[in-house]
């Protein structure tokens, strides 16, 4: 059995180390053309690999990602709504903008729920969740509706009660469940996405070096030629050679291309958009807690707490550094055009200060700090005020609208972070969109070229060989 | 008759061959002329006559090469006018008949590679 395997692959390796013409022509011929066909598959895997590293980040992931952050910024906005409701006096409150916003808030997370449903691509690890968020809103609506009902029958304590069961709904079930469903887009986004980007740029490396390997072996080819039939040029191994060699360079450059679209989408504006969705949950979370603080006094500490905790995550401060101290600092850093490098300050809008890639966004992202300090200042005047017993003075910051109310710098707040986030998400769709279009028809345009290379190369050694073909 | 014929053949045949044999000193335009004349009276029918084609296409083809004699298109050899390129078409004609009649691949593979070698370089 082993002779009969070993034997012709002897018969093969001696017959191909003669020098004889037609056996150094059949050689070159299997040779190129098995060249030919190694890069044509490799070619088309690297750009299927390209595709799917798009396709992970612009279409499978990122978006759920964003989903389920809306879905967390809706639920504690309605959650917000839902206390300046229960805060109002019941009279006011069939009339109330706080009602309008709460069902505003409440489409939205539905329409999220289901974007996020649709896109489901990483099966239970993402399907549970969203089950969960489904069952829980419902839970939670239901429970919303009887603390309405208690403070519209004039029941304070009733209400009060309710809504601790609303938020024990919400805090219990809801988040978890849209923290859940973000962390399984999320970690698959981060291991899918490096796992493809290595490969894509391995791939890209090993196919640029084949296809040099092809057009080395194709000009050795013709050399060949030249030398043993007297022949200067062989034309159709010099058509294979030049559009190899254009084609090398083609999807050489256009990789390169696509990955440095990828890299925008991913490293300058997807990391933003994520850090952007980060602050706005945070802080919504956080204004949520403040409203609390003011509705649900029994419990104050515990609402000051996560306030106080939210808050930190957003904008925290090392010792010996503070908000007003690093809003000077990058006022400075953006009238010089410097990238900003702000030392002690840390949390989720200080990552969006460490990323600050795009026009307009260093602009956007100071008047997010600014706001915030505001917001701060007013948050700390509105429990001063209600620490002196002075509750509606406290309730007046922290409803109203005027300029010295919370409620004023964190529209502020949220408008300047909306419009980082809208900077951020352009540009992940425009990078997203290049990618995609650098791509397009690339893997078909390989298996043309590959189809012709070995086109040419039959044409091209055929007559020779048939020159040593003997009539019968 | 047929006979005679072949003998007749063959006579021509070796005396060409001896007038190509390698000598002290180099065949001259006579020679190559009288074994261009001998070899018209025989119509190229084997391996030997094409080979003896071949042969004499290729010492005047070297002896122009040597600058031994001189190019001029009057004077023909096998009806071929004595220039360098006319000399080679005709000698690479010659030897890729001669390896239609070849007795093994390999002859026929040296000859087809000995007519490229011969040939004048093309582009293409």
């Amino acid at each position: 059995m082993t002779k009969i395997k070993i034997e012709p692959i002897k018969y093969i390796v001696r017959s191909c180390t003669q020098n004889v013409t037609p056996v150094r022509l059949k050689l070159f011929l299997v040779v190129n053309c098995l060249g030919a066909i190694l890069f044509g598959l490799l070619a088309v895997a690297t750009v299927q690999q390209h595709e799917r590293a798009v396709k992970t980040l612009g279409f499978d992931a990122a978006p759920s990602v964003i989903a389920a952050r809306q879905i967390k910024i809706g639920v504690e906005q309605m959650d917000t709504d839902l206390v300046i409701e229960l805060l109002n006096p019941s009279c006011q409150r069939s009339t109330s903008w706080a009602a309008e916003d709460f069902d505003k808030w409440r489409l939205i997370v539905c329409k999220q729920l289901v974007a996020a449903a649709k896109n489901i691509t990483y099966g239970l690890t993402e399907q549970t969740p969203i089950e969960n968020i489904q069952s829980s809103l419902g839970q939670y609506e239901m429970q919303a509706q009887k603390a309405l009902d208690m403070h519209d029958l004039g029941h304070h304590m009733l209400a009060v009660n309710s809504y601790r069961a609303a938020l024990e709904t919400l805090e219990h079930q809801l988040l978890p469940s849209a923290d859940a469903l973000h962390k399984a887009n999320a970690d698959a986004l981060e291991s899918s996405y490096g796992q493809e980007e290595s490969q894509a740029a391995l791939s890209c490396g090993f196919v640029a070096v084949i296809g040099m390997l092809l057009i080395g072996l194709l000009l050795v080819t013709q050399v060949y030629l030249a030398r043993r039939f007297r022949r200067r040029l062989n034309l159709p191994l010099l058509i294979a050679t030049f559009c190899l060699l254009f084609f090398v360079q083609k999807l050489y450059s256009t990789l390169m291309h696509n990955s440095s679209h990828l890299k925008v989408a991913k490293e300058d504006a997807y990391n933003s958009v994520i850090a952007l969705l980060d602050v706005r949950a945070d802080s919504y979370e956080a204004n949520a807690a403040m409203g609390r603080w003011l509705l649900d006094r029994l419990n104050a500490n515990e609402h000051e707490k996560t306030f106080s905790d939210k808050a930190n995550t957003v904008a925290s401060f090392a010792p010996g550094h503070d908000f007003s101290e690093t809003l000077e600092l990058a006022k400075k850093q953006y009238a010089a055009d410097e990238k900003f490098n702000l030392p002690g300050f840390s949390g989720s809008l200080a990552d969006e200060f460490n990323n600050v890639r795009f026009e307009g966004e260093g602009a956007a992202a100071l008047g997010a700090l600014q706001a915030l300090n505001d917001y701060r200042i007013a948050d700390a005047n509105m429990r001063k005020k209600a620490k002196s017993a002075a509750y509606d003075a406290a309730l007046a910051i922290g409803l109203g609208y005027d300029p010295h109310a919370a409620k004023f710098s964190f529209s502020k707040f949220d408008d300047a972070i909306e419009r980082t986030l809208e900077i951020n998400q352009y540009h992940f769709d425009r990078a997203i969109k290049e990618a995609m279009s650098d791509l397009k028809g690339l893997a078909l345009m390989s298996g043309g070229i590959c189809l012709l290379v070995l086109f040419c190369i039959y044409v091209g050694l055929r007559p020779r060989l048939f020159e040593y073909v003997r009539p019968i | 008759m047929e006979g005679e014929d072949a003998d007749q053949r063959q006579v021509i045949i070796d005396s060409v061959k001896s007038l190509l044999q390698p000598q002290k000193i180099a065949a001259s335009r006579e020679d190559l002329e009288q074994a261009s004349q001998q070899l018209r009276t025989i119509a190229p029918y084997n391996f030997d006559a094409w080979r003896l084609h071949a042969d004499l296409l290729l010492k005047a083809l070297r002896q122009l090469e040597t600058r031994e004699i001189q190019p001029d298109p009057s004077f023909t050899l096998l009806a071929i006018p004595l220039r360098e390129n006319d000399i080679r078409d005709a000698a690479e004609a010659a030897l890729r008949q001669c390896a239609l009649f070849a007795h093994s691949n390999e002859t026929a593979i040296a000859l087809i590679d000995e007519a490229n070698s011969v040939r004048r370089p093309t582009w293409f």
